[in-house]
């Protein structure tokens, strides 16, 4: 029986950092911008919608209705005789181009799109299109280490679990960055780094309690 | 004639200030003595060191600030402190950003116990970090994820015997 106190305990290694100068400079913010504490529910005010963000919002709303309303003056007016139609612009101006895919159909999690992209460039949608949920997981690639290798230790991570052996745990030429967990059905953008580094993908299918496999997908590699 | 009766004793104004430097005093040895134990539980939770710097300099900047409208700061951090990684969390679930900040090695703690905690849902995993790592009560459990005694202890059973399971399988 696994005592679960004795395995909290060992959370006491993780080295916490000093937040000293973090949490100075946050409380005199605080205390110079007037109203910023004026919800008395702790965390309401970060968690929720800020006073700035509503009021970019309105502002964007009142900008989309002037907008609105000079488009529709134009249409009416006279000149619209003389000029040409303007074409159907379907990019949108917030959403960055879609650099690829991540695929997870149950028996293979595939990187759909380029394997090479610029920084500051795009963003990546996770597609789970199985009926329960999946984990993927992100790490990158520390240097000199290839995707061909996470490729062998996935699959040998995915036998071992079939064949009821230990699991090899995470690779150790890889860090691990965070797990996005994906409705069944669904998919999600996620807006890659700038940095610049090769990134993997592990593509796991979740049962009720426990992992029901594992999947290997990239490499994206993000250039300068 | 009215007879007003005064206690002697310091104007009403630096009664204030002596509270509210008593308050800042305790939130400052609160930060000292168990600040670190904060921030590894959030770390925990989110699975993020960003996620949790960011919501333990938030509580106790907001706890600080507040002086002395907070009267238990202890509780009280513990409950910002969640919420608001809670609600980060939820904020990157619609926009997942994968920056250089969000890495880390984790070399000195127990890798398994901290992936097979992100396997279960936020609300059994909050409830286990806060009754095994920081021993917290269960009614005080409740309080900082705004909910119910009952529902604390359905979700302390449930995600007991379900890490547990993870954690087997994944040692045999």
């Amino acid at each position: 029986m696994i005592d679960l106190k004795d395995r909290f305990t060992e959370l006491d290694r993780m080295p916490a950092p000093d937040l000293d100068r973090l949490i100075t400079a946050r409380a005199r913010q605080l205390a110079k911008v007037p109203g910023a504490l004026g919800s008395e529910d702790p965390g309401a005010r970060r968690a929720g919608t800020r006073p700035v963000e509503l009021l970019a919002t309105v502002a964007i709303l009142a900008l989309a209705v002037g907008v609105a309303a000079l488009m529709q003056w134009r249409l009416m007016s006279p000149s619209r005789q003389v000029r040409p139609s303007p074409s159907p612009t379907p990019t949108s101006l917030v959403q960055a181009p879609s650099a690829g895919t991540v695929v997870f159909s149950g028996s293979a999690c595939t990187y759909k799109g380029p394997p090479r992209i610029w920084v500051d460039h795009v963003s990546v949608a996770l597609s789970n299109q199985t009926a329960r949920d999946a984990h993927f997981d992100f790490f990158r690639l520390n240097q000199g280490h290839s995707y061909l290798e996470f490729a062998a230790h996935i699959r040998e991570e995915q036998q071992r679990s079939q064949a009821g052996q230990s699991s090899l745990g995470y690779p150790d030429f890889a860090t691990f960055l965070f797990t996005d967990v994906i409705k069944p059905q669904e998919t999600q953008s996620l807006y890659l780094p700038t940095d610049v580094a090769t990134y993997v993908i592990a593509c796991i299918p979740w049962n009720d309690s426990q992992p029901a496999g594992i999947f290997a997908a990239g490499p994206v590699t993000v250039s300068p | 004639m009215d007879v007003t009766f005064r206690r002697p004793g310091l104007p009403l104004h630096l009664v204030k200030a002596a509270v509210a430097d008593a308050n800042r005093s305790a939130i400052e040895a609160l930060y000292r003595t168990h600040g670190d134990r904060v921030w590894r539980a959030a770390w925990a939770f989110a699975h993020d060191p960003d996620v949790a710097s960011d919501a333990v300099a938030e509580a106790f900047a907001q706890a600080l600030a507040r002086g002395d409208a907070i009267t238990s700061p202890a509780a009280w951090i513990w409950r910002a402190v969640f919420r608001i990684a809670g609600g980060m969390l939820q904020e990157r679930r619609s926009l997942v950003r994968l920056s250089h900040g969000g890495s880390y090695e984790m070399t000195e703690v127990d890798h398994e116990l901290v992936w097979a905690l992100q396997r279960l849902p936020p609300h059994q995993r909050a409830t286990l970090i806060l009754f095994y790592y920081a021993d917290r009560p269960i009614n005080e459990i409740a309080d900082i994820l705004q909910s119910s005694s009952i529902a604390v202890r359905v979700n302390l059973s449930r995600g007991r015997k379900r890490l547990r399971l993870i954690l087997e399988n994944r040692g045999d």
